[in-house]
């Protein structure tokens, strides 16, 4: 009972330092340079999955991999929010040279795995219609 | 952003021109088709006829057609031995996606109806309970000129220069829509909605041939059926010879037992069976759907692929012949 109650602390606390870290964030940026990192994250993460997404694309001609060339393509969609919150952050540094300070880590983690579930429930509601 | 390119400007540099190529091989279109193998279709599930079940045995079989090929989907498929490469043709360029999905519905509904026809008839010879009326009404059109305004893909042609269907034989009336110079009356069907209008059009060398469907209206059958089948997005009238077959057994009651029966070739009025697209890819869909026997229209049987098939192949030119088949082995 003890362990679980320890659990759900840390957890509450993590939830906490991540929520001061955006505060803190937000505080030291501008909406300028935040949309400037939204649309430069954006173009960097789709140039570079663009390639390996059309090759599965592309793949999908053999009709008997069909299935596996959709899950491989949920994967690459997950994988495209971890890479656009790096490049987001990476850019907002670079816009904001204040948040090197600050451990963008947690934010950059969190955010990107919130993101990333999202993708991975869509991803296997839209499987299961089709398959 | 800037900084970050300048920071990594010569990787970029680098990176740029294999990417660009990449990009160019995997999204621009070439010249090239494909038929790759696809899969079975129950006929059961097409075809409902009050009073009778139908035999769960037979099978059409379906391939997968993609056009235009990327580069890269052409160089990966260059050494499959089940996948077919083809030069997209004139009339393919000429054709919208929405032309060759009505290309397809038409022909399965001709298809159809020529099976219902051709099954009951034979039926008919040993089951006098077993009837159908039909009459001939013009034509169908399956392909025409895209330029040709007036005249849409399964528009019906009840009239050619002055003619009317009713007066000829189906062979006699598609011969007038070859005429050089030609004005079609068409009827055309939309919902409950049917208007007339005519369509002037002339031949010229730059034009590929107009292609024509035969268009028979069942006028009443007994028993009464069904076509649950029109409403799939599957198409074309590959399916013919097997959609009769499975009705003539049905109507019969032959017993296949648990034959796994699959099949290709159109059927005509004539109970010829016709030519079909994709030959080999078919028979390899038959192969990975492991079936017991497969008709072939006799025509094909010198371009199969030269292998062990582990089913057996029946080589039929006529209706009769497989029905013969079907009689002997089974009955």
């Amino acid at each position: 009972m003890k362990s679980i109650t320890n659990v759900i602390d840390s957890v509450f606390r993590f939830f906490r330092r991540f929520g001061k870290l955006v505060k803190l964030i937000d505080k030291k940026t501008s909406v300028k340079l935040v949309v400037k990192s939204v649309l430069g994250a954006l173009l960097i993460s789709i140039l570079i999955l663009l390639i390996p997404v059309l090759v599965v694309i592309n793949m999908f001609i053999y009709t008997k991999l069909t299935f596996l060339l959709s899950v491989l393509l949920v994967f690459l969609i997950i994988g495209w929010s971890y890479l656009y919150y790096f490049f987001y952050y990476r850019l907002l540094k670079n816009y904001h040279p204040a948040l090197n300070e600050i451990n963008t880590k947690l934010p950059q983690l969190v955010e990107s795995t919130i993101v990333a579930l999202f993708f991975m429930v869509l991803g296997i509601v839209v499987l299961s219609l089709i398959f | 952003m800037l900084k970050l390119i300048k920071q990594y400007k010569r990787l970029l540099i680098i990176l740029i021109f294999p990417y660009i190529y990449m990009l160019f091989i995997l999204v621009a279109p070439t010249q090239l088709a494909v038929i790759a193998p696809g899969g079975l279709n129950q006929v059961e599930e097409t075809i409902e006829i009050d009073g009778y079940e139908m035999v769960e045995n037979f099978n059409t079989i379906y391939v997968y057609t993609y056009s235009p090929i990327t580069p890269f989907q052409s160089w990966i498929l260059a050494n499959d031995d089940s996948i077919f490469i083809y030069p997209i043709t004139e009339r393919d360029q000429d054709l919208s996606m929405k032309d060759e999905f009505q290309q397809g519905q038409l022909s399965k509904m001709v298809s159809l109806r020529t099976s219902i026809i051709q099954a009951y008839e034979l039926a008919s010879v040993t089951m006098s309970e077993i009837s159908i009326s039909y009459h001939y009404e013009g034509l169908y059109v399956y392909y025409r000129p895209s330029h040709v305004e007036g005249l849409e893909i399964g528009d019906q042609i009840v009239a050619i220069n002055g003619h009317n269907y009713s007066d000829f034989t189906h062979e006699e009336f598609k011969d007038f829509a070859y005429e050089t110079e030609v004005e079609f009356t068409i009827k055309r069907t939309q919902g409950e909605v049917i208007t007339y209008h005519t369509v002037l059009y002339t031949y010229t060398e730059e034009d590929p041939y107009m292609i024509f469907y035969p268009c028979y209206v069942i006028d009443s059958a007994s028993p009464s059926f069904n076509l649950p089948g029109l409403d799939t997005i599957i198409g074309g009238p590959s399916g013919g010879l097997i959609q009769t077959l499975s009705i003539y057994v049905s109507l019969v009651n032959i017993n296949i037992g648990d034959a796994k029966i699959a099949g290709t070739g159109t059927i005509e009025m004539s109970g010829n069976v016709g030519r079909i697209g994709g030959i080999s890819q078919k028979m390899y869909t038959a192969i990975y759907n492991k079936v017991d026997v497969m008709f072939i229209p006799a025509s094909h049987v010198l371009e199969i692929p030269n292998r062990e098939y582990p089913y057996l192949i029946i080589p039929v030119s006529t209706l009769e012949e497989a029905v013969q088949w079907l009689n002997e082995e089974y009955n």
